[in-house]
């Protein structure tokens, strides 16, 4: 029975492999003071989560993103980093109409690249029970606008929580 | 000489301070935030952050400076600047520059051993958003300015101008922190 069934598991695993790394694959790490998120070879649009285990009095939120674009098949488009925290205060300030902020950039590969910060103190006061002791979750999101199609893109989030 | 640059050093850390703390006192336009806001009384020990939200360029392109002080320098630790510009770009072909000091002392940015970063050109009508890493060791930064760095308070600025672009909107932030050298 066993000698039946696996040759039927081994090509399902197989199989299962082969799917997942035809997609975008990401890998996150949570953690006490730091948490880290990546995606590596996203087609089209992306959003990548980093948690810290819970906010602290007298820190602050310190953010590390990147983000890149290979084979975009038009130029002026506006790669950018859309970045929030616990889905409420948006770090990275919008460029002007784009809801982003964004660089634009010309055909093929393109880099934004970024460090934000959010004081946890000022964002607990201004959302009281949302932030302290709670779970620090950072979403960072993208959809390269205009960009005609691209091969693939890269993220990556870095989320330390320090001291002031 | 040493001796008399050393005095300088420290006269001119002195000035510093009490403009930082004169900066301080002012009360800050609704658009620049900070971690220790304005008065800040009791700056912090490790980190500092900084952001201009609504800022209009001045004459030449010039962003106003962003300050931010901490407590004071410490032995075997480095400070850590990291620095956002961004801003909407009229007039295409001009070089963006950022650059940060430390109690009025350019800090260095590895290019060819000046104190600027040198960006990529941006075009015409674009969105452009730069971004740039300084770092100093206080300890090699007091060596060479004795009386500035250790024992001192920290205050960082931090200055960007998109060439011949004044009016632009910009907005801008940093955040510095201290780290132990191990």
């Amino acid at each position: 029975m066993n000698i039946s069934v696996r040759p039927r598991a081994i090509v399902l695993s197989v199989g299962l492999l082969l799917l997942s790394a035809s997609l975008a694959s990401a890998d996150v790490s949570p953690g006490k003071n730091v948490a880290l998120a990546s995606i590596n070879q996203f087609a089209d649009s992306y959003t990548i989560q980093a948690t810290i285990l819970k906010g602290k009095k007298n820190h602050v939120l310190i953010i590390n993103s990147e983000a890149n674009v290979f084979g975009a098949q038009a130029g002026g488009y506006c790669l950018g980093a859309n970045l929030t925290v616990n889905g409420i205060v948006q770090l990275a300030q919008p460029t002007v109409g784009q809801g982003v902020a964004c660089t634009q950039c010309n055909f093929n590969s393109c880099t934004v690249h970024g460090t934000y910060w959010l004081d946890i103190d000022a964002a607990e006061a201004a959302n009281p029970g949302v932030f302290y002791n709670v779970p620090i979750t950072v979403s960072h999101s993208g959809t390269p606008n205009n960009v005609g199609g691209i091969s693939f893109g890269n993220a990556v989030l870095t989320a330390t929580l320090q001291k002031k | 000489m040493r001796t008399h640059f050393g005095k300088h050093a420290r006269r001119l850390s002195s000035a510093v301070t009490f403009v930082g703390l004169l900066t301080a006192a002012v009360p800050a336009s609704a658009v620049v935030q900070s971690t220790c806001p304005a008065p800040c009384t009791k700056p912090p020990k490790t980190t500092i952050s900084v952001r201009e939200t609504a800022g209009v360029l001045g004459g030449g392109g010039v962003m106003p400076p962003l300050s931010g002080t901490l407590a004071k320098g410490s032995s075997r630790t480095q400070l850590r600047i990291e620095t956002i510009f961004e801003w909407f770009s009229l007039v295409g072909g001009g070089t963006a520059t950022v650059h940060a000091a430390v109690n009025g002392i350019p800090v260095q940015s590895g290019i060819f051993g000046g104190t600027q970063w040198e960006t990529e050109r941006c075009a015409a009508s674009a969105f452009c958003l730069r971004t740039a890493s300084f770092w100093l060791d206080l300890d090699a930064a007091e060596a060479a300015n004795p009386g500035t760095f250790l024992g001192q308070p920290l205050t960082i600025t931090v200055e960007g101008q998109s060439l011949g672009q004044p009016g632009d909107s910009y907005t801008a932030s940093f955040t510095a922190d201290v780290v132990k050298k191990k």
